[in-house]
Protein backbone atom coordinates (compact mmCIF):
# COMPACT_ATOMS: atom_id res chain seq x y z
CA UNK A 1 0.00 0.00 0.00
CA UNK A 2 1.44 3.63 -1.11
CA UNK A 3 0.41 6.25 1.27
CA UNK A 4 0.81 10.11 1.49
CA UNK A 5 0.75 11.62 5.08
CA UNK A 6 -0.06 15.64 4.88
CA UNK A 7 1.18 17.50 8.06
CA UNK A 8 4.10 15.20 7.87
CA UNK A 9 6.00 17.74 10.20
CA UNK A 10 3.02 18.34 12.84
CA UNK A 11 2.87 16.87 16.40
CA UNK A 12 0.62 13.50 14.94
CA UNK A 13 1.78 13.31 11.08
CA UNK A 14 5.70 13.28 12.96
CA UNK A 15 4.28 10.08 15.09
CA UNK A 16 2.67 8.15 12.86
CA UNK A 17 5.44 8.59 10.06
CA UNK A 18 8.20 7.12 12.52
CA UNK A 19 5.48 4.35 14.21
CA UNK A 20 4.85 2.75 10.84
CA UNK A 21 7.58 3.72 8.64
CA UNK A 22 8.06 0.17 7.76
CA UNK A 23 4.25 -1.14 7.48
CA UNK A 24 3.56 0.28 3.82
CA UNK A 25 5.75 -0.09 0.60
CA UNK A 26 5.98 3.70 0.32
CA UNK A 27 5.41 5.96 3.41
CA UNK A 28 5.69 9.98 2.36
CA UNK A 29 5.15 12.43 4.04
CA UNK A 30 4.23 16.59 3.03
CA UNK A 31 4.71 19.50 5.07
CA UNK A 32 4.95 23.21 4.30
CA UNK A 33 7.70 23.04 6.14
CA UNK A 34 11.21 22.15 5.39
CA UNK A 35 12.33 18.10 5.58
CA UNK A 36 15.40 16.45 5.47
CA UNK A 37 14.75 13.30 4.71
CA UNK A 38 14.00 11.16 1.81
CA UNK A 39 10.47 9.83 2.22
CA UNK A 40 9.38 13.65 3.29
CA UNK A 41 8.65 16.57 0.82
CA UNK A 42 8.34 20.46 1.48
CA UNK A 43 5.09 20.87 -0.66
CA UNK A 44 2.39 22.61 0.30
CA UNK A 45 -0.93 21.82 -0.59
CA UNK A 46 -1.67 25.16 -2.36
CA UNK A 47 1.06 24.43 -5.22
CA UNK A 48 -0.93 22.47 -7.47
CA UNK A 49 1.98 21.77 -9.85
CA UNK A 50 4.31 20.31 -7.32
CA UNK A 51 1.43 18.04 -5.79
CA UNK A 52 0.20 16.82 -9.24
CA UNK A 53 3.99 16.32 -10.20
CA UNK A 54 4.08 14.15 -7.09
CA UNK A 55 1.30 12.23 -7.11
CA UNK A 56 2.01 10.82 -10.86
CA UNK A 57 5.11 9.73 -9.62
CA UNK A 58 3.85 7.64 -6.56
CA UNK A 59 0.90 5.89 -7.12
CA UNK A 60 -0.20 6.41 -3.68
CA UNK A 61 -3.69 4.43 -2.77
CA UNK A 62 -4.35 6.14 0.53
CA UNK A 63 -3.68 9.68 1.31
CA UNK A 64 -3.82 10.69 5.39
CA UNK A 65 -5.22 14.29 5.84
CA UNK A 66 -3.46 15.59 8.87
CA UNK A 67 -1.78 19.18 7.97
CA UNK A 68 -3.92 22.40 8.96
CA UNK A 69 -3.18 25.36 10.54
CA UNK A 70 -4.40 26.01 13.84
CA UNK A 71 -3.39 29.27 14.89
CA UNK A 72 -6.72 30.87 14.58
CA UNK A 73 -6.72 33.48 11.69
CA UNK A 74 -9.98 35.50 9.63
CA UNK A 75 -12.52 33.01 8.20
CA UNK A 76 -11.04 33.90 4.69
CA UNK A 77 -7.50 33.26 5.60
CA UNK A 78 -8.64 29.80 7.39
CA UNK A 79 -10.84 28.54 4.58
CA UNK A 80 -7.55 29.89 2.14
CA UNK A 81 -5.73 27.77 4.48
CA UNK A 82 -7.59 25.13 5.40
CA UNK A 83 -9.89 24.25 3.18
CA UNK A 84 -9.04 25.60 -0.12
CA UNK A 85 -5.84 23.06 0.58
CA UNK A 86 -7.77 20.01 0.97
CA UNK A 87 -10.26 20.86 -2.08
CA UNK A 88 -6.88 21.05 -4.09
CA UNK A 89 -5.37 17.75 -2.73
CA UNK A 90 -8.98 15.58 -3.58
CA UNK A 91 -8.87 16.99 -6.80
CA UNK A 92 -5.42 15.42 -7.00
CA UNK A 93 -6.62 12.34 -5.18
CA UNK A 94 -9.74 11.97 -7.89
CA UNK A 95 -6.97 12.84 -10.87
CA UNK A 96 -4.67 9.99 -9.60
CA UNK A 97 -7.42 7.38 -8.70
CA UNK A 98 -6.52 7.41 -4.73
CA UNK A 99 -8.72 5.19 -3.43
CA UNK A 100 -8.98 5.84 0.03
CA UNK A 101 -8.84 9.49 1.99
CA UNK A 102 -8.44 9.28 6.24
CA UNK A 103 -9.45 13.26 6.95
CA UNK A 104 -8.14 14.30 11.06
CA UNK A 105 -11.08 16.22 11.83
CA UNK A 106 -11.75 16.98 15.46
CA UNK A 107 -14.21 16.57 18.52
CA UNK A 108 -14.21 20.63 18.89
CA UNK A 109 -16.58 21.25 16.66
CA UNK A 110 -19.02 19.61 18.47
CA UNK A 111 -21.02 21.97 20.86
CA UNK A 112 -21.20 22.62 24.10
CA UNK A 113 -22.20 19.01 25.32
CA UNK A 114 -26.11 18.64 24.68
CA UNK A 115 -25.69 15.18 26.61
CA UNK A 116 -22.75 13.02 27.42
CA UNK A 117 -21.13 10.68 25.85
CA UNK A 118 -20.81 13.11 22.70
CA UNK A 119 -21.73 10.98 19.86
CA UNK A 120 -21.22 11.55 15.91
CA UNK A 121 -24.55 12.89 15.53
CA UNK A 122 -24.13 15.77 18.54
CA UNK A 123 -25.07 18.90 17.21
CA UNK A 124 -21.97 20.77 16.00
CA UNK A 125 -21.05 24.31 16.63
CA UNK A 126 -18.38 26.80 14.53
CA UNK A 127 -17.26 28.57 17.97
CA UNK A 128 -13.92 29.50 16.29
CA UNK A 129 -12.68 30.09 12.61
CA UNK A 130 -10.35 27.17 12.75
CA UNK A 131 -13.49 24.91 13.67
CA UNK A 132 -15.72 26.77 11.16
CA UNK A 133 -12.78 25.34 8.44
CA UNK A 134 -12.65 22.30 9.92
CA UNK A 135 -16.46 21.54 9.52
CA UNK A 136 -16.36 22.63 6.21
CA UNK A 137 -13.91 20.40 5.04
CA UNK A 138 -15.96 17.53 6.47
CA UNK A 139 -18.19 18.57 3.82
CA UNK A 140 -15.77 18.88 1.36
CA UNK A 141 -15.00 15.17 1.79
CA UNK A 142 -18.24 14.12 1.73
CA UNK A 143 -19.25 16.16 -1.12
CA UNK A 144 -15.95 13.87 -2.91
CA UNK A 145 -17.27 11.09 -1.65
CA UNK A 146 -21.04 11.32 -3.22
CA UNK A 147 -19.68 13.06 -6.27
CA UNK A 148 -16.67 10.97 -7.49
CA UNK A 149 -16.78 7.50 -4.92
CA UNK A 150 -13.81 8.23 -3.04
CA UNK A 151 -13.44 6.39 0.38
CA UNK A 152 -13.58 8.63 3.05
CA UNK A 153 -13.05 8.25 6.59
CA UNK A 154 -13.31 10.91 8.84
CA UNK A 155 -12.08 10.62 12.36
CA UNK A 156 -12.83 13.09 15.10
CA UNK A 157 -9.87 13.49 17.27
CA UNK A 158 -10.10 14.25 21.51
CA UNK A 159 -7.86 16.15 22.94
CA UNK A 160 -4.11 14.29 21.67
CA UNK A 161 -1.62 14.31 24.42
CA UNK A 162 1.78 12.00 24.55
CA UNK A 163 5.55 13.02 23.78
CA UNK A 164 6.51 15.89 20.92
CA UNK A 165 3.10 17.93 21.60
CA UNK A 166 3.70 21.67 22.02
CA UNK A 167 4.64 22.84 25.07
CA UNK A 168 1.55 24.81 25.11
CA UNK A 169 -1.53 22.32 25.60
CA UNK A 170 -2.55 21.44 28.80
CA UNK A 171 -0.60 18.47 30.02
CA UNK A 172 2.71 19.30 29.34
CA UNK A 173 1.37 22.85 30.57
CA UNK A 174 0.95 21.23 33.93
CA UNK A 175 3.58 18.65 34.25
CA UNK A 176 5.75 21.91 33.51
CA UNK A 177 4.67 23.99 35.99
CA UNK A 178 4.75 20.83 38.54
CA UNK A 179 8.37 19.91 37.65
CA UNK A 180 9.82 23.37 38.01
CA UNK A 181 7.34 25.11 40.63
CA UNK A 182 6.69 21.96 42.90
CA UNK A 183 3.14 23.20 42.42
CA UNK A 184 0.24 23.42 40.65
CA UNK A 185 -2.91 25.22 40.19
CA UNK A 186 -5.90 23.56 39.16
CA UNK A 187 -9.54 25.31 38.86
CA UNK A 188 -12.05 24.46 40.57
CA UNK A 189 -15.36 25.80 38.32
CA UNK A 190 -19.11 26.53 39.86
CA UNK A 191 -20.83 23.06 38.40
CA UNK A 192 -17.20 21.00 39.71
CA UNK A 193 -13.85 20.46 38.23
CA UNK A 194 -13.91 19.79 34.41
CA UNK A 195 -14.68 16.43 33.00
CA UNK A 196 -12.29 15.98 30.21
CA UNK A 197 -11.14 12.96 27.71
CA UNK A 198 -7.34 12.84 26.60
CA UNK A 199 -6.17 10.18 24.39
CA UNK A 200 -2.55 9.44 23.60
CA UNK A 201 -0.94 9.95 20.59
CA UNK A 202 -0.33 6.60 20.24
CA UNK A 203 -3.61 5.38 19.80
CA UNK A 204 -4.48 7.75 17.87
CA UNK A 205 -2.21 6.66 15.44
CA UNK A 206 -3.38 3.24 15.48
CA UNK A 207 -7.36 4.55 15.10
CA UNK A 208 -5.46 6.22 11.35
CA UNK A 209 -3.90 2.77 10.78
CA UNK A 210 -6.92 0.76 11.14
CA UNK A 211 -8.40 3.09 9.26
CA UNK A 212 -6.20 2.34 6.37
CA UNK A 213 -7.21 -0.97 7.09
CA UNK A 214 -10.55 -1.16 7.11
CA UNK A 215 -12.79 -2.61 4.46
CA UNK A 216 -15.21 -0.27 5.60
CA UNK A 217 -16.01 2.43 2.51
CA UNK A 218 -16.60 5.52 4.41
CA UNK A 219 -17.62 6.64 7.81
CA UNK A 220 -17.22 9.58 10.71
CA UNK A 221 -15.48 8.17 13.79
CA UNK A 222 -15.10 9.79 17.32
CA UNK A 223 -11.41 8.81 17.91
CA UNK A 224 -10.71 9.42 21.90
CA UNK A 225 -10.19 7.05 25.40
CA UNK A 226 -13.90 6.99 26.14
CA UNK A 227 -13.11 7.45 29.52
CA UNK A 228 -13.33 10.83 31.77
CA UNK A 229 -10.83 12.55 33.48
CA UNK A 230 -10.60 15.26 35.38
CA UNK A 231 -8.00 18.11 35.87
CA UNK A 232 -7.79 17.24 39.85
CA UNK A 233 -7.29 13.51 38.92
CA UNK A 234 -4.68 15.08 37.12
CA UNK A 235 -3.11 16.76 39.61
CA UNK A 236 -3.44 14.22 42.11
CA UNK A 237 -1.43 11.71 39.91
CA UNK A 238 1.41 14.66 39.50
CA UNK A 239 1.49 14.71 42.83
CA UNK A 240 2.18 11.18 43.46
CA UNK A 241 4.80 10.82 41.04
CA UNK A 242 6.90 14.32 41.63
CA UNK A 243 6.19 14.67 45.12
CA UNK A 244 4.40 17.84 44.54
CA UNK A 245 4.08 19.84 47.63
CA UNK A 246 1.30 22.18 47.05
CA UNK A 247 -1.46 21.92 44.84
CA UNK A 248 -3.58 25.37 44.69
CA UNK A 249 -7.52 25.37 43.72
CA UNK A 250 -8.50 28.35 42.19
CA UNK A 251 -12.22 28.76 42.45
CA UNK A 252 -13.47 29.89 38.98
CA UNK A 253 -17.01 32.13 38.93
CA UNK A 254 -18.19 30.70 35.55
CA UNK A 255 -18.98 27.14 34.77
CA UNK A 256 -16.93 24.86 32.65
CA UNK A 257 -18.00 22.33 29.37
CA UNK A 258 -17.67 18.88 30.11
CA UNK A 259 -16.93 16.85 27.60
CA UNK A 260 -16.07 13.45 26.95
CA UNK A 261 -17.00 10.64 23.84
CA UNK A 262 -18.66 8.11 22.52
CA UNK A 263 -15.99 5.87 20.69
CA UNK A 264 -18.55 2.58 20.64
CA UNK A 265 -18.94 3.58 16.46
CA UNK A 266 -14.87 3.22 16.03
CA UNK A 267 -15.24 0.28 18.00
CA UNK A 268 -17.66 -1.01 16.25
CA UNK A 269 -16.45 -0.72 12.61
CA UNK A 270 -12.94 0.21 13.13
CA UNK A 271 -11.67 -2.42 15.39
CA UNK A 272 -10.53 0.16 17.55
CA UNK A 273 -8.94 0.15 21.24
CA UNK A 274 -7.25 2.47 23.17
CA UNK A 275 -4.55 0.98 24.94
CA UNK A 276 -2.74 3.90 26.68
CA UNK A 277 -4.18 5.11 30.10
CA UNK A 278 -3.51 8.26 31.35
CA UNK A 279 -1.17 7.19 34.55
CA UNK A 280 2.22 7.28 36.17
CA UNK A 281 3.92 5.52 32.99
CA UNK A 282 2.88 7.69 30.12
CA UNK A 283 3.45 11.11 32.51
CA UNK A 284 7.01 10.11 33.32
CA UNK A 285 7.20 9.49 29.49
CA UNK A 286 6.37 13.10 28.80
CA UNK A 287 8.85 14.07 31.36
CA UNK A 288 11.57 12.52 30.28
CA UNK A 289 10.82 13.86 26.46
CA UNK A 290 10.89 17.11 27.29
CA UNK A 291 14.14 16.53 30.15
CA UNK A 292 12.15 18.62 32.69
CA UNK B 1 -48.97 6.94 19.53
CA UNK B 2 -46.82 6.84 22.30
CA UNK B 3 -44.95 3.62 23.32
CA UNK B 4 -42.35 4.14 25.88
CA UNK B 5 -42.34 6.34 28.53
CA UNK B 6 -39.84 8.18 30.74
CA UNK B 7 -40.92 9.27 34.05
CA UNK B 8 -38.73 11.24 36.45
CA UNK B 9 -38.76 10.13 40.07
CA UNK B 10 -38.42 12.09 42.99
CA UNK B 11 -41.90 14.87 42.65
CA UNK B 12 -43.05 13.09 39.92
CA UNK B 13 -43.77 9.55 40.70
CA UNK B 14 -43.61 10.32 44.38
CA UNK B 15 -44.45 13.35 46.42
CA UNK B 16 -41.16 15.27 48.05
CA UNK B 17 -42.77 17.95 49.90
CA UNK B 18 -42.71 16.45 53.75
CA UNK B 19 -39.77 15.09 53.21
CA UNK B 20 -38.42 18.06 51.85
CA UNK B 21 -39.38 20.32 54.72
CA UNK B 22 -38.16 17.89 57.32
CA UNK B 23 -34.68 17.57 55.36
CA UNK B 24 -34.60 21.43 55.94
CA UNK B 25 -35.60 21.37 59.45
CA UNK B 26 -33.86 18.80 61.18
CA UNK B 27 -30.43 19.49 60.46
CA UNK B 28 -31.33 23.33 61.57
CA UNK B 29 -32.86 21.70 64.84
CA UNK B 30 -29.16 19.67 65.33
CA UNK B 31 -27.54 23.24 64.83
CA UNK B 32 -29.87 24.92 66.60
CA UNK B 33 -30.46 27.90 63.79
CA UNK B 34 -34.11 29.39 64.03
CA UNK B 35 -35.98 27.73 61.14
CA UNK B 36 -38.68 29.45 59.26
CA UNK B 37 -42.46 28.10 59.28
CA UNK B 38 -43.48 25.71 56.32
CA UNK B 39 -45.80 28.22 54.91
CA UNK B 40 -42.59 30.36 54.52
CA UNK B 41 -40.39 27.72 53.82
CA UNK B 42 -42.85 26.89 50.14
CA UNK B 43 -43.23 30.70 49.48
CA UNK B 44 -39.30 30.69 48.90
CA UNK B 45 -39.41 27.09 46.97
CA UNK B 46 -42.24 28.50 45.11
CA UNK B 47 -39.92 31.48 43.78
CA UNK B 48 -37.61 28.63 42.47
CA UNK B 49 -34.78 28.40 45.26
CA UNK B 50 -33.42 25.50 45.92
CA UNK B 51 -32.77 24.07 49.86
CA UNK B 52 -28.90 25.72 49.68
CA UNK B 53 -29.96 28.80 48.47
CA UNK B 54 -33.21 29.03 51.53
CA UNK B 55 -30.65 27.70 54.02
CA UNK B 56 -27.39 30.80 52.50
CA UNK B 57 -30.63 33.23 53.48
CA UNK B 58 -31.51 32.37 56.60
CA UNK B 59 -28.07 32.02 57.84
CA UNK B 60 -26.77 35.50 56.30
CA UNK B 61 -29.80 36.62 58.74
CA UNK B 62 -28.74 35.26 62.02
CA UNK B 63 -24.66 35.97 61.06
CA UNK B 64 -23.87 32.31 60.41
CA UNK B 65 -22.92 32.16 57.18
CA UNK B 66 -20.11 29.73 58.37
CA UNK B 67 -22.38 26.50 59.25
CA UNK B 68 -23.48 26.54 55.55
CA UNK B 69 -21.15 23.62 54.69
CA UNK B 70 -22.12 21.94 58.20
CA UNK B 71 -25.86 22.18 57.63
CA UNK B 72 -25.67 21.02 54.16
CA UNK B 73 -23.77 17.90 55.37
CA UNK B 74 -25.85 16.76 57.96
CA UNK B 75 -28.53 17.67 55.43
CA UNK B 76 -26.70 15.29 52.84
CA UNK B 77 -27.00 12.53 55.80
CA UNK B 78 -30.03 13.22 57.29
CA UNK B 79 -31.36 12.29 53.24
CA UNK B 80 -29.08 8.88 52.90
CA UNK B 81 -30.37 7.79 56.19
CA UNK B 82 -33.40 8.89 56.90
CA UNK B 83 -35.59 10.33 53.28
CA UNK B 84 -37.44 6.32 52.67
CA UNK B 85 -39.49 7.48 56.14
CA UNK B 86 -40.68 10.84 54.63
CA UNK B 87 -40.78 9.99 51.01
CA UNK B 88 -45.00 9.54 49.81
CA UNK B 89 -46.27 7.78 46.56
CA UNK B 90 -48.20 10.45 44.53
CA UNK B 91 -52.07 9.73 44.85
CA UNK B 92 -53.09 7.36 41.84
CA UNK B 93 -50.06 6.45 40.85
CA UNK B 94 -50.73 2.64 40.65
CA UNK B 95 -54.10 2.86 38.90
CA UNK B 96 -52.19 5.12 36.38
CA UNK B 97 -48.93 2.59 35.50
CA UNK B 98 -51.71 -0.64 35.74
CA UNK B 99 -53.80 1.80 32.73
CA UNK B 100 -49.94 2.22 31.12
CA UNK B 101 -49.44 -1.17 31.52
CA UNK B 102 -52.45 -2.54 29.96
CA UNK B 103 -51.89 -0.49 27.41
CA UNK B 104 -49.11 -2.42 26.43
CA UNK B 105 -47.02 0.72 26.87
CA UNK B 106 -42.68 0.69 28.09
CA UNK B 107 -42.48 2.27 31.37
CA UNK B 108 -39.07 3.63 32.84
CA UNK B 109 -37.54 5.71 35.48
CA UNK B 110 -34.83 8.07 35.08
CA UNK B 111 -33.85 9.86 38.03
CA UNK B 112 -30.58 12.19 38.47
CA UNK B 113 -30.49 11.82 42.04
CA UNK B 114 -27.31 9.42 43.68
CA UNK B 115 -29.26 7.75 46.20
CA UNK B 116 -30.14 4.77 44.19
CA UNK B 117 -30.52 2.36 46.95
CA UNK B 118 -33.73 4.53 49.13
CA UNK B 119 -35.03 4.39 45.39
CA UNK B 120 -34.79 0.86 44.87
CA UNK B 121 -35.99 0.66 48.79
CA UNK B 122 -38.56 2.74 48.00
CA UNK B 123 -40.10 1.04 45.01
CA UNK B 124 -40.02 -2.32 45.88
CA UNK B 125 -41.40 -1.28 49.17
CA UNK B 126 -45.02 0.27 47.03
CA UNK B 127 -44.69 -2.99 45.02
CA UNK B 128 -43.63 -0.99 41.58
CA UNK B 129 -40.59 -2.78 40.45
CA UNK B 130 -42.83 -4.99 37.79
CA UNK B 131 -44.38 -1.87 36.20
CA UNK B 132 -41.15 -0.70 35.30
CA UNK B 133 -38.88 -2.10 32.69
CA UNK B 134 -35.93 -0.49 33.87
CA UNK B 135 -34.87 1.96 36.31
CA UNK B 136 -31.75 4.00 35.47
CA UNK B 137 -29.60 6.77 38.12
CA UNK B 138 -26.59 9.16 37.72
CA UNK B 139 -24.41 5.75 39.04
CA UNK B 140 -25.34 4.15 35.71
CA UNK B 141 -23.72 6.72 33.52
CA UNK B 142 -20.13 6.46 33.75
CA UNK B 143 -19.21 10.07 34.42
CA UNK B 144 -19.58 11.72 38.02
CA UNK B 145 -20.61 15.70 38.37
CA UNK B 146 -21.77 17.96 41.23
CA UNK B 147 -25.64 17.37 40.74
CA UNK B 148 -26.19 20.62 42.81
CA UNK B 149 -25.82 22.81 39.81
CA UNK B 150 -28.36 22.98 37.44
CA UNK B 151 -26.63 22.94 33.93
CA UNK B 152 -25.10 19.88 34.91
CA UNK B 153 -28.34 18.18 36.08
CA UNK B 154 -29.54 19.10 32.79
CA UNK B 155 -26.40 17.25 31.42
CA UNK B 156 -27.06 14.43 33.66
CA UNK B 157 -30.79 14.37 32.87
CA UNK B 158 -29.96 14.46 28.97
CA UNK B 159 -27.68 11.83 29.09
CA UNK B 160 -29.41 9.54 30.89
CA UNK B 161 -32.13 9.86 28.66
CA UNK B 162 -30.12 9.76 25.61
CA UNK B 163 -29.20 6.97 26.84
CA UNK B 164 -32.30 5.23 27.06
CA UNK B 165 -33.59 6.78 23.35
CA UNK B 166 -30.35 4.49 22.03
CA UNK B 167 -31.01 1.46 23.89
CA UNK B 168 -34.81 1.20 23.26
CA UNK B 169 -35.95 0.47 19.69
CA UNK B 170 -38.60 3.19 19.69
CA UNK B 171 -38.47 6.09 17.39
CA UNK B 172 -38.00 9.44 18.94
CA UNK B 173 -41.71 10.32 18.64
CA UNK B 174 -43.42 7.57 20.20
CA UNK B 175 -41.24 8.29 23.22
CA UNK B 176 -42.47 10.61 26.32
CA UNK B 177 -40.97 12.24 29.18
CA UNK B 178 -42.61 12.94 32.30
CA UNK B 179 -40.40 15.64 34.54
CA UNK B 180 -41.32 18.24 37.35
CA UNK B 181 -38.71 20.80 36.45
CA UNK B 182 -37.31 23.04 33.78
CA UNK B 183 -34.04 21.01 33.35
CA UNK B 184 -36.42 17.88 32.67
CA UNK B 185 -37.77 19.95 29.91
CA UNK B 186 -34.87 21.18 28.52
CA UNK B 187 -33.37 17.45 28.71
CA UNK B 188 -36.56 16.42 26.49
CA UNK B 189 -36.01 19.80 24.32
CA UNK B 190 -32.29 18.28 24.15
CA UNK B 191 -32.93 15.10 22.48
CA UNK B 192 -36.02 15.84 20.82
CA UNK B 193 -38.52 13.87 22.66
CA UNK B 194 -42.21 15.31 23.84
CA UNK B 195 -42.88 16.23 27.45
CA UNK B 196 -45.01 16.62 30.14
CA UNK B 197 -44.65 18.81 32.43
CA UNK B 198 -45.83 17.69 36.09
CA UNK B 199 -46.74 20.84 38.43
CA UNK B 200 -45.05 20.39 41.87
CA UNK B 201 -46.97 22.07 44.75
CA UNK B 202 -44.32 24.14 45.77
CA UNK B 203 -42.90 25.27 42.40
CA UNK B 204 -43.69 28.13 40.80
CA UNK B 205 -47.06 28.18 38.75
CA UNK B 206 -46.06 27.26 34.48
CA UNK B 207 -49.25 27.63 32.38
CA UNK B 208 -48.40 24.92 29.39
CA UNK B 209 -50.93 23.24 27.62
CA UNK B 210 -49.00 20.25 28.45
CA UNK B 211 -48.55 20.66 32.26
CA UNK B 212 -50.63 18.35 34.29
CA UNK B 213 -51.32 18.40 38.17
CA UNK B 214 -52.35 15.17 39.49
CA UNK B 215 -51.87 11.64 37.96
CA UNK B 216 -55.49 11.20 36.76
CA UNK B 217 -54.88 14.44 34.34
CA UNK B 218 -52.07 12.67 33.09
CA UNK B 219 -53.58 9.95 32.41
CA UNK B 220 -56.26 11.88 30.23
CA UNK B 221 -53.11 13.70 28.81
CA UNK B 222 -51.33 10.68 27.83
CA UNK B 223 -54.51 9.50 26.11
CA UNK B 224 -54.79 12.33 23.72
CA UNK B 225 -50.92 11.93 22.57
Amino acid sequence: MNVLVTGSTGFLGSYFMNKFNKKFNILHGLSRREQKQKDRFSVKLSQNKKLEKLFLNHKYDVVIHLGATSKEKTKIQMLKENCYTTENLLQCCIKNNVKKIIFASATVIYDKAHYLPIDEIHPKRAKTNFIYSKIINEKICESYRTKYGIEVIVLRISSVYGPGQLEKFVIPTLIRNAVKNNAITLHKYQNGFQLMDFIHVDDVCNAIMLSCGTKINSGIYNIASGNTITVKQIGNLLRNILKIKSIIIKEIKSETEHYFYDISLAKKELKFLPKMKFNEKTIKDIIHYYNY
Amino acid sequence: MIRLIIFDFDDTITDNSFLDYNAFVTPCKQLKIKIPQQNEFIKLRKKGLIAKEIMMKILKKQNKEDMLSEYLELRKKFLIKESIKYLILKKNTKSLLNYLKKSSMKLVICSANNNKKRTIKFIKKNNLRSKFSNILFMDDLNFHIDNQQKNNRILIKSSLLRHIIKTSSFKKKEILYIGNSDEDKTAAKKNKIQFIYFQNTYLPNIKNKNTVCSMSELQIKIKRF
